[in-house]
């Protein structure tokens, strides 16, 4: 018996060693395929390896996970991932604010700031904008009809990115399923970095070689500050993000959201007009998070609040009762913090064992499912009631209502509805990104799809209607983009989040 | 500096520690169960917590149960996990070393994390199972808060303990676990189903895994990480009370959940308790474990020995190597950039498995640290590179003295310990780095704090390294001559004498031999060439940050280094091609790369209980069948054609269970 399964077990060695082989073969044919397809001359970001679009009968991204989703709103809940949301069954509600650049009123908002409607995308082309550090990578972007780009997402570890991955999934899927863009359909390839810079490095390393024609919606908290600039200087694109620092300076960077930095002012800002007094101060620890931190005090400052203490704190920080005991013994009357959805979760776990309920300010507070976990049971005592916070989008969970948002919604349980209940802040940052990107890619026209035509595309986007769920965006050929200043007010009541204003913008 | 610390939040603090002592205390007892009565220290114990957790979890949170109903689904899978555990995989080593047993506990834990990423996610992003309500209520008498949550967890804690210690005293079947514990043997001879008992205490210490990982879910990542690593702990608490006695472990959790807690009064870093528990387990290996345990191992060790009778024919051999040298040189020529880099990687993690053959294939000593002493050339070659401006070469030089410098102080607690004690002073080091020097806020301008140190690649003898076969190139040159190297040590009187020290260091210092010296060196050859791979995997990524050189990543290479065959340096070259093309192949399968860790485990598993000699040394050996030569020395006809891994066999008698009453 012993003798046949050490026969069996080497066998499977064997085999391995067989399949090492053939991937090793497979590598060669397929590098093959890709050097046939380069032009002769050197390779630039202008270049083009694109083979005619198809009508698009491939299926271009992951496999829908659900066949439909039930028309018109929807309100993600948190706590469970089975994601077991409305009924399901009719097909989303197709929006066309990306892609024909029709503009629809941003809803219930008030129009305290910029109104966001009726401005339609124009598409000039654009001029040409030379990029830096050109690669020589082979370029496979565009083939077969398709177009590949990348993402960069904290999958494992403390933070959970998968979210924004499937969220362009999901615009992906959509836009496929309309027959895709000039013919061309849409493909995400993702890597995890692990919330680990260096595997976030090698991800940037690993979707240059596999030739992605631009960075589309990631999220990679520890990685993005610094391969912004790696990528800026392979030449590549880079749709949306975070909103770190570095993505502000980086002429192929596109942003989708406001600078943290802005939102640091914003926030800190905001903290006077609610009053907040002698807050206990707490922000996550990231390489980018120094010029926030700046930010948020220099508000605090300026609306004469002077913070008790001020705590920075790892993504996997597992318990806040420290924290908590902390600010009540420096004689914390409020919290202010920057946190990640479940590090909020845990920071008011700590505060409700402690009994201890002050005002809270915090930016990204409104995520379902990390809601779910401090909104159930406490009644009106919980840490979140009563909370503050400011968004750069209109706030999903207030504006279901909205063409625009409902879309997102629909698509995302249609598509991921797993992910339904997780959806944030940061999913619709980087839903904007899918949509800024597939209206780049229609401004492209006829032309070949290369990474400096989308560039080109990119810097002619002018005045661009997401359907109000931000500011008009627009872009240009200048050494860095910040398209979006302007924040909403919304405030939890007894667990409901609430838009308190219009837009409110900072800077720019 | 003493002034300015607030000491009223001493008393609140004291509830945080006494809580986390009681999940430690829970993860102990299960521990010592089953070590006192299976002999086997159960590393895959965090796993089964966790994977529970997750249960309880599914069936509570995502299912909607009370969470009562989460915790006995989680308590009976659980006590099944552990009874799959010791009826199909340790039952079947009867006989075989206890460090085999815990291969295959460490096989386990592969396999139980990886699945419950694969299930739940492996991110942090979980409900925890709220037993208890979170909101507090004030002690009475006192001002002190305590949380609904925490004071359960306290009682539990508690009851598990005393319920346990009881069971064993006064009940019929806790004199049989005893008896098992104390001689397995007579206990046989006494008419004690020994199986079934030893399986009990597997079920029963398993479940109350099951019971800590749940309740350690409010106040910890709920990851399968986090909660694995929570073992760590349980060792620690589990060694104060010397692996048999359950009230002192109970008291060592709760001493080291409060000496994990109390540094957070000073310091702001959240790694500080990670170096408590280090300090902690370092103290209690040298005190409490008496060196009077070594020479039993060593006699042992000793009589298990059998020589290897050498039959190489090497001008087959030396045609074999000729050929895999130059598939070396020519097949990443056909590869694209991207697999050219993953070829240099190969060999460079290649040089870390050389590394594990260097110090447990040639001498003996286990080691789950050799990421860390890889994180010292690393972060030496990042941070005055990328943070002086230092050039590559001399960095690297620096890199590689201060690795080696680092495992001679590892070794020298090692020259008290060996065996299962070895390799958790050897965790305990990899956690200490892991979570505590190279976590941000300890020493940035080592670790680069929050940020990670960038670099690009150097030129060498003016040819430039940029290019990725150029690269490739490089560290091919530098495996094969560190290949070289050892293989020179393994044939040269060295070598001899290492593994005279590695079969009996009794004997070995009888013959004149500096056990000491040799040991110390061992553990700084390993520690350099660890160094010396972390140091040129600095500028094959060009970014060195911390989450590169994790436990983890040690536990899984220790894997691979055992599929392959610790004891040949020909497993470095396959376990460094197994380790990163694996992850590769299956992102061309219906697999992801996420599950690589289950199948390595997998095959750990399996190895150990049918090829414990690795696969490398299988197939040479089926090779010099094949192309037999005229042996240097005559074989001794009797013995067997498969040797034992010595390091698999060189722990019995320090390992065994010591019955001390309760």
């Amino acid at each position: 018996m012993k003798e046949r399964v050490a026969i069996i077990f080497m066998t499977l060695n064997v085999v391995a060693t067989l399949a090492i082989g053939a991937a090793l073969a497979y590598e060669f044919g397929h590098r093959g395929t890709v050097t046939a397809a380069q032009p002769a001359s050197g390779a630039v970001a202008g270049q083009s390896y694109a083979s005619s679009p198809s009508s698009g009968s491939s299926s271009a991204t992951g496999t829908p996970r659900s066949s439909g989703a039930t028309l018109g709103t929807l309100t993600p809940s948190g706590g469970s991932t089975s994601g077991a949301h409305g009924k399901r069954g009719a097909a989303p509600v197709v929006h066309n604010a990306a892609l024909g650049g029709k503009a629809s009123s941003a809803g219930k908002t008030s129009s305290a700031g910029k109104p966001s409607s009726g401005a339609k995308p124009t598409s000039s082309g654009g001029t040409s904008s030379s990029a830096p550090g050109q690669s020589s990578t082979p370029q496979k972007a565009v083939t077969g009809g398709v177009i590949t780009v990348g993402g960069i997402y904290d999958e494992t570890g403390p933070v959970d990115a998968t979210v924004e991955r499937d969220t362009v999934r999901s615009y992906f899927n959509l836009v496929n399923a309309q027959g895709g863009v000039n013919g061309y359909k849409l493909q995400l390839i993702d890597c995890d970095s692990k919330y680990d810079p260096s595997s976030a490095h090698q991800c940037a390393q690993k979707l240059i070689s596999q030739g992605v024609l631009a960075i589309v919606g990631w999220l990679s908290l520890s990685g993005e500050q610094a391969e912004t600039g790696y990528l800026t200087s392979q030449g590549v694109p880079i749709i949306g993000g975070l909103g770190v620092p570095a993505e502000f300076q980086s002429p192929l960077s596109y942003p989708t959201t406001p600078s943290l930095v802005t939102a640091g002012t914003a926030l800190g800002t905001h903290a006077g007009q609610v009053g907040l007094k002698k807050p206990g101060v707490i922000f996550l620890n990231a390489n980018f998070i120094q010029p926030v931190e700046t930010a948020f005090l220099n508000s605090l400052k300026a609306q004469g609040i002077t913070p008790v203490d001020v705590e920075t704190v790892d993504a996997t920080k597992a318990d806040y009762t420290d924290i908590a005991l902390k600010f009540q013994s420096a004689g914390a009357q409020s919290v202010a913090a920057f946190l990640d959805p479940f590090s909020y979760a845990r920071l008011f776990q700590a505060m409700e064992r402690q009994n201890w309920h002050p005002p809270v300010l915090g930016g990204g507070l409104d995520k379902a499912s990390a809601n779910a976990q401090y909104d159930s049971g406490c009644g009106s005592a919980c840490a979140v009631f009563g909370a503050d916070s400011a968004t750069p989008v209109l706030e999903y969970l207030d504006h279901g209502n909205t063409p625009a948002i409902a879309q997102y919604l629909n698509a995302v349980h249609t598509y991921y509805p797993n992910q339904f209940g997780a959806l944030d802040v940061y999913t619709t940052y980087q839903w904007l990104a899918a949509e800024v990107f597939a209206q780049a890619i229609k401004n492209i026209g006829s032309a070949p799809v290369t990474r400096q035509s989308l560039v080109n595309a990119l810097n002619g986007l002018k005045n661009y209607d997401d359907g109000g769920i931000t500011t008009p965006i627009s872009y240009g050929p200048g050494n860095s983009h910040d398209p979006l200043h302007c924040f909403q007010w919304i405030h939890n009541t007894n667990g409901r989040w609430n838009t308190t204003s219009g837009w409110n913008c900072f800077g720019g | 500096m003493l002034a300015s610390v607030d000491w009223g939040l001493l008393p609140g603090y004291t509830v945080i520690g006494i809580t986390l002592g009681g999940v430690y205390a829970m993860a102990a007892i299960g521990l010592v169960l089953i070590y006192r009565v299976s002999g086997v220290l159960n590393f895959a114990q965090g796993a089964v917590s966790m994977f529970s957790a997750f249960i309880a979890y599914q069936v509570s949170t995502v299912m909607g149960a009370p969470a009562v109903v989460g915790l006995l689904a989680a308590i009976i899978v659980g006590g099944a996990i552990g009874y799959v555990i010791e009826r199909f995989t340790i039952r079947p080593l009867a006989g075989r070393s206890a460090l085999s047993k815990v291969v295959v506990t460490i096989g386990w834990l592969l396999v139980l994390q990886t699945a419950a990423g694969l299930i739940w996610g492996q991110t942090a992003y979980h409900r925890p199972v709220q037993l208890a309500p979170i909101r507090g209520f004030t002690f009475p008498g006192t001002s002190v808060v305590v949380g609904w949550d925490e004071f359960t967890t306290i009682l539990v804690a508690l009851g598990l303990a005393f319920g346990t210690a009881a069971v064993l005293r006064w009940t019929t079947f806790g004199t049989s676990m005893r008896a098992v514990a104390d001689d397995p043997d007579a206990a046989r001879l006494w008419g004690i189903n020994v199986n079934r008992v030893m399986a009990v205490s597997w079920v029963a210490g398993s479940a109350m895994g099951a019971i800590a990982g749940v309740l350690i879910t409010p106040r910890i990542n709920f990851d399968p990480i986090s909660l694995t690593i929570v073992v760590i702990d349980a060792f620690t608490a589990a060694l104060i009370g010397r692996l048999t006695s359950l009230p002192w472990t109970v008291v060592g959790a709760m001493f080291l959940g409060l000496a994990e807690t109390y540094p957070r009064v000073f310091s702001s870093n959240s790694g500080a308790g990670h170096a408590v528990t280090f300090a902690l387990v370092l103290a209690t290996l040298a005190i409490l474990f008496r060196p009077g345990a070594r020479l039993r191992q060593r006699i042992s060790a000793a009589r298990e020995y059998v020589p290897v009778p050498a039959t190489d024919n090497p001008p087959v051999r030396r045609a074999v190597v000729a050929a895999a040298i130059g598939l070396g040189l020519v097949v990443p020529l056909l590869l694209s950039s991207y697999y050219q880099s993953l070829a240099a990687y190969s060999l460079i993690v290649g040089l870390i498995v050389l590394s594990l053959v260097v110090l447990t294939g040639l001498v003996g000593q286990v080691s789950f640290c050799q990421y860390s002493f890889a994180a010292i050339g690393a972060f030496t070659v990042g941070s005055l590179v990328g943070g002086h401006g230092w050039s590559f070469w001399p960095a690297l030089l620096v890199g590689v003295i201060c690795s080696i410098g680092v495992g001679v102080l590892v070794g020298i607690p090692a020259l008290r310990l060996s065996g299962l004690f070895l390799g958790i002073l050897t965790i305990a080091v990899a956690l200490f780095f892991d979570r505590f020097l190279l976590a941000p806020g300890t020493w940035d301008s080592f670790s680069g704090g929050v940020s990670s140190w960038t670099l690009r690649r150097p030129s060498f003898l003016g040819i430039s390294l940029a290019g990725a076969y150029a690269f490739y190139l490089f560290t091919l040159a530098v495996f094969l001559v560190a290949v070289l190297a050892v293989w020179n040590l393994s044939r040269s009187k060295t070598g001899r004498v290492l593994r005279a020290i590695r079969n009996s260091e009794i004997a070995a210092a009888t013959s004149g031999v500096n056990v000491t010296a040799w040991k110390l060196a061992a553990f700084g050859v390993s520690a350099g060439l660890a160094g010396l791979a972390g140091g040129l995997l600095a500028p094959a990524i060009g970014s060195v940050s911390p989450g590169a050189f994790t436990l983890q990543q040690s536990l899984t290479v220790v894997a691979i280094a055992i599929v392959v065959g610790v004891r040949s340096i020909g497993a470095a070259a396959v376990g460094g091609i197994f380790l990163i093309f694996g992850p590769e192949l299956l992102t061309h399968t219906p697999l992801s790369t996420l599950w690589f860790p289950l199948l390595v485990g997998s095959i750990l598993i399996l190895q150990v209980i049918v090829t414990p000699q690795g696969v490398v040394p299988d197939w040479q050996e089926r090779f010099r069948k094949r192309f037999p030569s005229e042996p240097r020395f005559p074989a001794t006809p009797d013995l067997p054609a498969a040797v034992p891994m010595p390091e698999l066999t060189a722990v019995a008698a320090a390992d065994a269970p010591t019955v001390v009453k309760l």
